[in-house]
């Protein structure tokens, strides 16, 4: 048992030798935005954990002490259309006070600059306000962060990603004979949309599965819904073709 | 420029698809209308069957979403031929008195007994001893449940039993 336990030992001696040198790899970098709904304006927090290797093991980040020279980074995934008029604060290890601070904004890459003092870092947190959320829903590519002396020196894989949600918008439908258990009538959808909709955008309408109404008693009628092409038409004042 | 609406469904998921629902893009808050055809109603105004409605791009992401369920149907209407009141044990009614009346209706869409009906009376109307009245049909009648508030008589149903329409 003593001579396996050594074994594992030497291994994982042997990749964080090999980390230091190519680079650290971050433990974690985790991005929460307060409010996940797109296009929404919000503040995002993110924490850098760079005090261990994705293996455990201590970093030399537990021992190195940043200086006002050494600055913090986040590259926000191309999703992000705008980050003008981001405002930044934050805490280093975990202290719960947030500090604000300028953060300069190049692009995509939001930057901290002159914040440390001499100073050892095992986790740092940055809140950036006034993020607007990617255009549409779904999940966004690879946040990417640094922090230190030398960042061309440092790997940036720590990772993380973010999955927008879709607005709540407002919709009803009616029916034109407007009576109970008619058939056929118009089923008419009005959506009032929180979001711009694209010319090439479509609608999908999610019908109860069974496509039966719960209350028919009638265990033979279902839905017309069909498989391929179903008669529809525009009721839309502001469609213009 | 897009031709026109275009919707097509998938039985097996229960989705209809609408393509090229706007002829330009549309600017956020504005209001997208379309219907389909030959569908069918449900058989009551109560929301409890859901609509999830959701916007996409082109790539499929999506935009917004929002669910619906029905409001504004109005009951079909019982023909007056297929609705009749008259004295249970027959003949003819005279003015301020007391009778057993027999309502007949021909559904015109199937009725479950834990549904129930109302009867508004013309004002001035009363049952007499509401309480002990003897209430049944083809299906059985929930008597306890039943109440009699002038002019409305409201009747409840028992057991399990449903009843097609004619």
């Amino acid at each position: 048992m003593h001579s396996k336990g050594n074994v594992w030992l030497g291994v994982v001696i042997v990749l964080c030798l090999t980390f230091a040198h190519c680079g650290f790899v971050f433990k974690e970098l985790s991005v929460t935005p307060a409010n996940y709904v797109v296009n929404v304006t919000t503040t995002y927090t993110v924490r850098y954990f760079h005090n261990s290797t994705p293996f455990g093991a201590q970093t030399a980040w537990n021992t190195t002490t940043l200086a006002a020279s050494d600055t913090v980074t986040l590259v926000f995934p191309n999703q992000y259309s705008t980050l003008t008029g981001a405002t930044c604060k934050y805490s280093i290890n975990d202290t719960g006070v947030y500090t604000s601070t300028a953060c300069t904004v190049s692009s995509n890459t939001v930057t901290l600059s002159n914040i440390f003092s001499s100073v050892l870092v095992q986790t740092f947190s940055l809140v950036i306000s006034n993020v607007v959320n990617p255009y549409p829903a779904g999940q966004t590519g690879v946040f990417y962060g640094t922090i230190g002396p030398d960042t061309s020196n440092i790997t940036t894989a720590t990772q993380s990603r973010v999955t927008i949600t879709s607005a709540t918008s407002s919709c009803g439908f009616t029916f034109n004979p407007n009576v109970v258990e008619t058939s056929p009538t118009n089923i008419t959808f009005t959506i009032t949309t929180v979001n711009q909709f694209p010319v090439d955008g479509y609608i999908q309408m999610q019908f109860p599965f069974s496509r039966k109404w719960s209350q028919d008693l009638n265990s033979s009628r279902y839905m017309p819904i069909l498989t391929g092409t179903m008669p529809c038409s525009s009721q839309s004042g502001v469609i213009e073709y | 420029m897009n031709s026109g609406i275009q919707c097509t469904g998938d039985i097996g998921t229960a989705i209809v698809t609408a393509k090229s629902v706007v002829g330009s893009a549309l600017a956020a808050a504005q209001t997208i209308s379309f219907s389909i055809g030959n569908f069918n109603s449900p058989p009551s105004n109560q929301p409890v069957d859901i609509i999830l409605v959701t916007t996409y791009t082109f790539a499929g992401y999506a935009i917004d979403s929002c669910n619906a369920t029905v409001s504004g149907l109005s009951p079909k209407t019982i023909d007056s031929t297929s609705f009749s009141i008259y004295k249970s044990d027959g003949g003819d009614m005279t003015v301020n008195q007391q009778y057993s009346i027999t309502f007949d209706v021909t559904l015109t869409d199937p009725m479950s007994s834990s549904d129930y009906i109302t009867v508004v009376f013309p004002t001035g109307t009363t049952i007499v001893n509401f309480g002990t009245a003897i209430m049944g049909g083809k299906m059985g009648v929930n008597s306890a449940a039943s109440t009699f508030s002038s002019p409305k008589l409201t009747v409840y149903f028992s057991g399990s039993t449903t009843l097609q329409a004619n």
